[in-house]
């Protein structure tokens, strides 16, 4: 911008000397008062763009004397780049008569002379006296309005930064839920585009089941300060669900007309899968109880074989003892073997359907990477071996053939396996270890080792290691090995054991690889 | 092992809800002559058994309805003496514990060894039957004394306390020929040989009131 055309004129006069042009005046003295009496500077040019009148408002504001610039053209006191064009302005009005600037006003560039530019409105009024024509030119300084103006602009353009660069999901909409702004997050999290975001409602924008209640939620907002939250589903443009908390609340616009109101989403798709991780958590301890079953079955059973037990060792002794006391007969001796005999027959009943109970689910075979299994029961294990000082390691072979099998049989010897490890080391000596590894052998076998650091078995142990209630536990029945192992058998596999190489235990489970 | 006695009518009492273990325990213990009776359970045998029975009682921890260690309060509560051998099965120690506290004679865990049940029960029965004649001779003491006037009394009493028959005689107001008078009455009636029985037997009454306070 530059300081428009301030004095058109069709025949412009030769430009009258300043003295002659002031003398014109009819009350010269009255004009000179009314001009520097006026706060704002004024400027009067005549029809060729001289200045005829400097006003002491403007010899403050541009540090020009009037001696300095009357008579001079007004160009003076523009910038050059303005200043180029300020006679072609000037020309312009007079060809055209079209005002530009007369009586409309306008923000220009002014310079001061020592060279400094400063923003001023400028409001132009044109004048006839007589012979005299001319432009009256009325300046304001608005160097503090430009600051503030500049100020609001920056800290609005900061807010709009903060607002589109914000973490959050935020957006504005109208009181009837259209979406009037989003910021990038909301974009985001939403994957809609800007454009598709806006004058849509987020009513639109969730899945079927959960809109009614949103929609209801809206409606309920009407006055300043309303608010509400709610979790919603919302229906993502790739076919996927995104689970977000909503919260809506009420605010007026700037000009205090109308109700807006700010929503804001967070993503809550992380809470979400960590629910669904305690779900499967809780899932796992199930399988996992079911698991434990087997030795919750091998103590309850305990009660159930030590009673015909006791009774045997009672009736063989009174047996015995009456005998040799000459207290009994024939006949009485035969009763008491009877009932031996169904005594002997109720053990044998309950370890039947024990054996019945591992035996009922051999039809389940089912393609198993063992190296799921593994992983499955030593995250099971693994709280509880911490929790003793003791490290499970897993050593497992990345190229495992799958096996055929019953994946909770098989995960039943390796958790019993793992648990006499850990049994094994409860004296503890220092850095103390369960390890399990895999791998595959030759001949289509897949063999899975637990080890452990502890002190190994006596050799009178190991060589009944298999059979039924041998224990070296105090609370222990003496099953549990003898049933992995012929959980084992019936996998057409084998359960070996031998003396790991630094002494501990080590127990081979040997299973035939899967064939098609 | 104690020979049968057919005056001594102690037994084995059985309690156990399995039958097979109450009745082979019953012909265990039969085949070295101890008598026993057998329960199904805790109340059967509360129901029939009588303090005045001696024996002892084999009893399973853990049974239905009433368990071994209520009968066993129950028994206390009563004031009943019977000796308590309990049986435990797998993992009950930390009952039996219990039972050893609360003043069971021993317990046996399942399966026990014949000797080990056969001794337990056996040592049972002494200390029953050694129980109850102490109680018996305390029974027959109380009779005694309780048959000597008032003057005897006071005057045992004073004897044992250590002061002579002068002394007595002189603190009643009696003749000291009185006081030797008395006092024949006295060792008659308590059936004491000399001053020391008698300051035996009376401080026995004396223990036995105390403990029953």
């Amino acid at each position: 911008m530059s300081i428009p055309p301030l004095a058109p004129d069709e025949n412009p006069l030769p430009a009258p000397p300043a003295e002659s042009a002031r003398t014109n005046f009819a009350s010269e003295d009255r004009l000179s008062a009314l001009l520097d009496a006026a706060v704002d500077p004024i400027v009067l040019i005549d029809s060729a763009g001289r200045i005829l009148r400097f006003s002491r408002a403007a010899e403050r504001l541009f540090g020009y004397g009037s001696d300095e610039v009357l008579g001079r053209n007004v160009k003076l006191l523009m910038p050059q780049a303005y200043a180029q064009d300020h006679d072609q302005y000037i020309h312009r009005y007079q060809q055209t008569g079209t005002p530009r600037i007369i009586g409309i006003g306008r923000e220009v560039t002014a310079q001061r002379k020592d060279g400094s530019t400063f923003p001023i409105d400028l409001s132009v009024g044109e004048f006839r006296s007589g012979a005299e024509q001319g432009f009256v030119g009325i300046l304001r300084d608005i160097s503090e309005r430009k600051r503030q103006e500049q100020e609001l602009l920056r800290s609005t353009a900061e807010l709009r930064l903060i607002f589109d660069n914000a973490p959050t999901a935020m957006s504005i909409t109208d009181i009837r839920g259209h979406i009037l702004d989003a910021n990038h997050a909301c974009q985001v999290l939403l994957g809609y585009q800007r454009d598709d975001l806006l004058q849509r409602r987020y009513t639109d924008l969730t899945v079927d089941e959960d809109r009614a209640a949103l929609v209801a939620d809206f409606l309920s907002l009407n006055a300043v300060d309303d608010s509400f939250s709610r979790e919603v589903r919302f229906r993502t443009p790739d076919g996927g669900v995104l689970y977000a908390l909503l919260y809506a609340g009420v605010v007026c616009d700037i000009e205090q007309r109308s109700l807006l109101m700010i929503v804001g989403l967070i993503d809550r798709s992380a809470l979400f899968a960590a629910t669904r991780e305690a779900d499967e958590l809780r899932d796992r301890l199930v399988h996992a109880g079911r698991l434990g079953m087997l030795g919750e079955m091998v103590s309850g059973i305990a009660h159930e074989v030590n009673q015909p037990l006791t009774a045997i060792a009672n009736y063989a002794n009174a047996g015995r003892r009456l005998l040799q006391n000459g207290l009994t007969d024939a006949a009485e001796l035969v009763s008491i073997l009877d009932k031996i005999g169904s005594q002997a027959d109720r053990a044998g009943q309950v370890i039947r359907s024990l054996r019945s109970l591992t035996r009922k689910r051999e039809q389940l075979r089912e393609r198993l990477d063992c190296n799921a299994l593994i992983e499955d029961v030593s995250r099971l294990m693994e709280l509880d071996l911490r929790a003793n000082g003791l490290r499970l390691q897993l050593k497992l072979s990345p190229a495992l053939p799958p096996v055929h099998g019953d994946a909770v049989q098989i995960q039943q010897v390796v958790l019993n396996l793992i648990r006499n490890a850990a049994e094994a080391m409860q004296e503890r000596r220092g850095d103390e270890f369960v390890r399990v590894t895999s791998s595959a052998r030759a001949r289509a076998v897949v063999e899975i080792c637990v080890s452990d650091s502890g002190p190994g078995l006596s050799a009178e142990v190991e060589d009944r290691l298999f059979e039924p209630f041998l224990t070296t536990k105090a609370e222990g029945m003496g099953l549990g090995l003898s049933i992995c192992k012929s959980i084992v058998s019936a996998h057409g596999g084998e359960l070996l054991y031998r003396r790991g190489e630094r002494g501990g235990a080590e127990f081979v489970l040997r299973l035939p690889t899967a064939t098609e | 092992m104690s020979p049968p006695n057919a005056l001594d009518s102690a037994r084995a009492f059985v309690v156990d809800d399995e039958e097979a273990v109450r009745e082979s325990i019953a012909l265990l213990l039969r085949s070295v002559g101890i008598a026993s009776r057998c329960f199904a359970d805790a109340r059967t045998f509360m129901a029939d058994y009588h303090p005045d029975d001696p024996g002892c009682l084999v009893l399973d921890v853990r049974m239905p309805r009433m368990s071994g260690l209520e009968l066993q309060d129950e028994l206390n509560r009563r004031g009943w003496t019977l000796p308590l051998i309990f049986i435990t099965g797998h993992g009950d120690v930390s009952m039996a514990v219990e039972a050893m506290q609360a003043g069971a004679f021993d317990f046996l865990q399942k399966p026990f060894k014949d000797d080990d049940l056969i001794r337990r029960v056996q040592k049972a029965l002494e200390h029953d039957r050694a129980q109850r004649q102490q109680r018996r001779g305390l029974t027959e003491l109380q009779h005694r004394y309780d048959s000597l006037t008032p003057r005897e009394r006071e005057i045992a009493e004073r004897l044992v306390a250590g002061e002579s028959n002068k002394v007595v005689a002189i603190d009643l107001g009696l003749s000291e020929r009185t006081i030797e008078l008395h006092r024949a009455h006295v060792m008659e009636k308590m059936v004491a040989r000399g001053l020391a029985q008698l300051v035996q037997m009376i401080l026995q009454l004396r223990g036995s009131s105390r403990g029953d306070r």
